[in-house]
């Protein structure tokens, strides 16, 4: 809608609707959740599950399973069954411990790890698109129809390139994406909304592969995230590890394949989830020689070999509550966020760490697709009068440029508020210098080679000057999903550098098209016709908002100004109805560049009358 | 006048002085955001987008560099025309180094217990709300901010001192 803003207003009619879903892309398990009659709700699939495992296998005969199907081939082929393909989204091979993993990896030029299966070379980045496809069709055979758009949550502690390639993965999938919303930040949107809470919140999130732990602020429909921080390598799986590490330390034997490899984990998370509620009970696995790996294991012994991992989770949290300033007893609740939170000494750990116990009246499975499908739902216009809450997120990790000596100078601090922009003037060092490299890393470690290289860019065409004289201001803007973005020019003389993006652990635009290109191919479907169809919603959609805006506000324009914008907005209902999309195209743009000062002037006066409205209150 | 090129103050309606009541800041901020904040446009065209990711991220801005007295301050000098320098000028008077170099000192002791860690800081906090009042008034009612520009400095550093506390205690 072009600002339509402060007013509640009502919810569109029905057939107005647009099919937004939140999907909640975990480790272990993914759900895909929507709003309807103002309730949110998880989507089951058509044997009504509403867990999808997050699992992909690449069959023999070429099909691609995922979910259910997927994890019951994990034991028998297990080079060709991925699984926790999230803690591979993003990195690069030196970042990923290999020796627990069943696959084979190589590493690429950029940096992109992939995983080699029958179906060839693959990025993880591709596996994940396989699961959010599934979701996207599990919805949209619920819902009856071809859904809008998706919110996708991540991790928190997410850096930029794991952000970067989940947005990819969407892409791939043919999913217009929102936002990117944080986890706890969604579990907590979920939980106050339903409870009407007011105050400070820490949200305590566990999943099979990551941590997050965020302290929010509610106050009157605002959900301010104080602090975040976490560890993307921590999970579930870290616990099942330790089972078995333990399993094969206390029977001498090694792991010679990656069927018995596969067989343990599998069991040790089996013996993990019984262990929640029962007090003992016995791994067992039969190996691929035939021979027996039976132990018993016990509640109090499992917590003592996850001590350590336990341990983590609290200093993490601690440290977090020092960002935010705050002490444990002034959190008035603690909300458990995902499955691993379900082990009964991750709860007394929790309970010990704040003084009290913590709130688990909604699934910690189901919380994040249910917070991602409410912002989904108000993100697609779908608003209704209750629907007046705001999230205001951090960036998890500082971002820094490298200086001098492999010293990082950090020019955002982490758990800065996003959306936000930075500037920093820089200065050429050799006389005529034309061109300038920068280098961008995220962390919070004092040199270069700790933190995570997040882009290099150069800036080219500068103007040749004496050392010292240029004045390069690059601006670093990080939007409302924590995407970076940057911007430079020479002050003096105006000159807009050049700025190359190498991202370095990404796909470039050209992978992610040629990727898509395929994908469509492989479907059979028509790319160009999507292309289209796209173009013409989202202009129809940019003519109706335009008429409401002049509708509303008319009055600040101009009769000239207003006439021009109506031919503005006929030219473009005209372009809509056509098949040409270059024309479609420039007409779309027209009618953005000639509404630029109309938004700006409606946008003070919404600013004025919000500002006002608050003076009025306050007398 | 364009909400873009406002100053800090101007922008989030508040009266341009250095004396400033954290809550209304707050109330500002937070009633600013609901209005300008991109979700409030996910459906609306590029340009809208655009704008209301700019101004969002000028308001944090503003509300960053409001909220600290020290950055209020450095802020308040800078509209005057009067630059802090807080890169290149850091001459500091002679009392104050030697009050600086001891607090580094006593934070470094191994020997420093929580009591004394208490102790330390609330001197340095005693010491900011000193220098703080000294601000408002030659900021707010004398104007002058020269004086001003170097008892900014000393604000950043007792801000900054805090703030490596905090990662102790």
């Amino acid at each position: 809608m072009l600002l339509q803003i402060s007013e509640p207003g009502e919810s569109p009619d029905p057939h107005d609707r647009k099919l937004a879903i939140g999907i909640d892309l975990g480790t272990t398990n993914s759900l895909v959740a929507t709003v309807r009659s103002s309730i949110s709700e998880v989507l089951e699939d058509q044997h009504a599950h509403a867990l999808l495992p997050s699992v992909v296998r690449y069959a023999e005969d070429g099909s691609i399973q995922v979910g259910h199907e997927a994890l019951a081939q994990a034991r028998v082929d297990p080079k060709n069954t991925i699984v926790s393909v999230k803690r591979l989204m993003g990195r690069a091979l030196a970042d990923v411990d290999t020796s627990h993993l069943a696959y084979d990896l190589e590493g690429s030029e950029q940096g992109v790890l992939r995983l080699k299966t029958r179906r060839g070379s693959l990025t993880p980045i591709e596996i994940s698109g396989e699961i959010l496809r599934r979701l996207r069709s599990i919805a949209e055979a619920r819902l009856g129809g071809e859904i809008d758009g998706a919110v996708i949550t991540v991790p928190a502690y997410f850096d930029d390139s794991q952000r970067q390639a989940t947005k990819d993965a969407a892409a791939l999938a043919g999913i217009k994406v929102y936002r990117l919303l944080n986890e706890p930040t969604a579990a907590a949107l979920a939980y106050g909304l339903d409870n009407g809470s007011e105050g400070l919140y820490a949200i305590y999130d566990l999943g099979g592969g990551t941590f997050d732990v965020s302290i929010l602020r509610l106050t009157k429909g605002v959900f301010e995230v104080v602090a975040t921080g976490g560890d993307s390598a921590l999970g579930g799986d870290d616990f099942d590890q330790a089972i078995v590490d333990w399993a094969l330390k206390e029977t001498g034997f090694t792991l010679t394949n990656p069927y018995d490899q596969r067989a343990l984990q599998l069991e040790a998370r089996r013996v993990k989830e019984v262990l929640s509620s029962a007090k003992t009970t016995s791994f067992a696995v039969q190996l691929d020689d035939a021979s027996l790996v039976k132990l018993p294991l016990s509640r109090v012994h499992f917590a003592e070999l996850t001590a350590y991992l336990l341990q983590r989770t609290v200093i993490v949290t601690q440290s977090v509550l020092k960002d935010a300033r705050l002490g444990a007893a002034e959190i008035k609740g603690v909300v458990l966020v995902g499955g691993s939170t379900r082990m009964p000494q991750v709860r007394e750990a929790v309970k010990t760490l704040f003084g009290k116990e913590p709130l688990t009246n909604l699934d910690p499975d189901k919380v994040v697709a249910l917070g991602a499908a409410t912002q989904a739902n108000l993100l697609a216009g779908n608003k209704s009068a209750d629907d007046n809450w705001l999230l205001l997120d951090v960036i998890p990790l500082s971002l820094g440029l490298e200086t001098y000596g492999g010293l990082v100078e950090k020019l955002i601090p982490r758990n800065s508020t996003i959306p936000l922009a930075r500037a920093q003037e820089f200065t050429t060092f050799k006389d005529g210098q034309t061109a300038m490299a920068i280098h961008v890393v995220q962390g919070e470690r004092e040199l270069v080679n700790d933190c995570r290289s997040l882009a290099r860019f150069t800036l080219h065409g500068l103007p040749p000057m004496v050392a010292g004289a240029a004045r390069i201001r690059v601006t670093f803007q990080v939007d409302a999903d924590g995407l970076l973005s940057v911007t430079a020019c020479e002050t003096l003389s105006g000159a807009r550098a050049e700025v190359s993006v190498k991202p370095s652990y990404g796909l470039s635009d050209d992978e992610i098209a040629n990727m898509l290109q395929s994908a469509f191919n492989a479907a059979g479907s028509d790319m160009e016709a999507r292309a289209l169809r796209e173009q013409q919603v989202d202009a129809e959609r940019l003519v109706e908002a335009t008429v409401a805006a002049l509708a509303e506000d008319g009055e600040l324009l101009s009769s000239a100004e207003h006439s021009a914008m109506d031919a503005l907005v006929r030219r473009l209902r005209d372009a809509a109805t056509q098949t040409d999309r270059t024309a479609l195209q420039s007409a779309t743009e027209a009618l953005s560049r000639g509404t630029e000062d109309f938004a700006a002037q409606r946008m003070d006066k919404a600013i004025a009358r919000a500002l006002s409205g608050k003076s009025v209150k306050d007398l | 006048m364009l909400a873009l090129q406002k100053n800090y103050f101007d922008l989030l309606g508040i009266t341009q002085r250095f004396a400033l009541d954290p809550a209304d800041l707050e109330r500002a901020y937070l009633t600013l955001q609901q209005v300008v904040h991109p979700d409030r446009f996910a459906g609306a065209g590029d340009t809208q987008r655009r704008l209301a990711l700019q101004l969002a991220a000028q308001v944090n801005q503003a509300h960053r560099v409001l909220k600290s007295p020290a950055s209020r301050a450095a802020y308040l000098c800078e509209l005057a025309g009067v630059d802090v320098a807080l890169e290149s000028n850091t001459s500091m008077p002679t009392e104050f180094l030697m009050l600086q170099m001891d607090w580094r000192e006593t934070l470094d002791e191994s020997t420093l217990d929580s009591t004394g860690l208490a102790k330390l800081r609330a001197e340095a906090q005693s010491k900011a709300i000193d220098i703080q009042m000294r601000l408002q008034s030659l900021i707010d009612d004398e104007h002058n901010f020269t004086a001003a520009a170097g008892l900014t400095r000393q604000l950043v550093f007792i801000e900054k001192f805090l703030k490596d506390l905090s990662q102790r205690g």
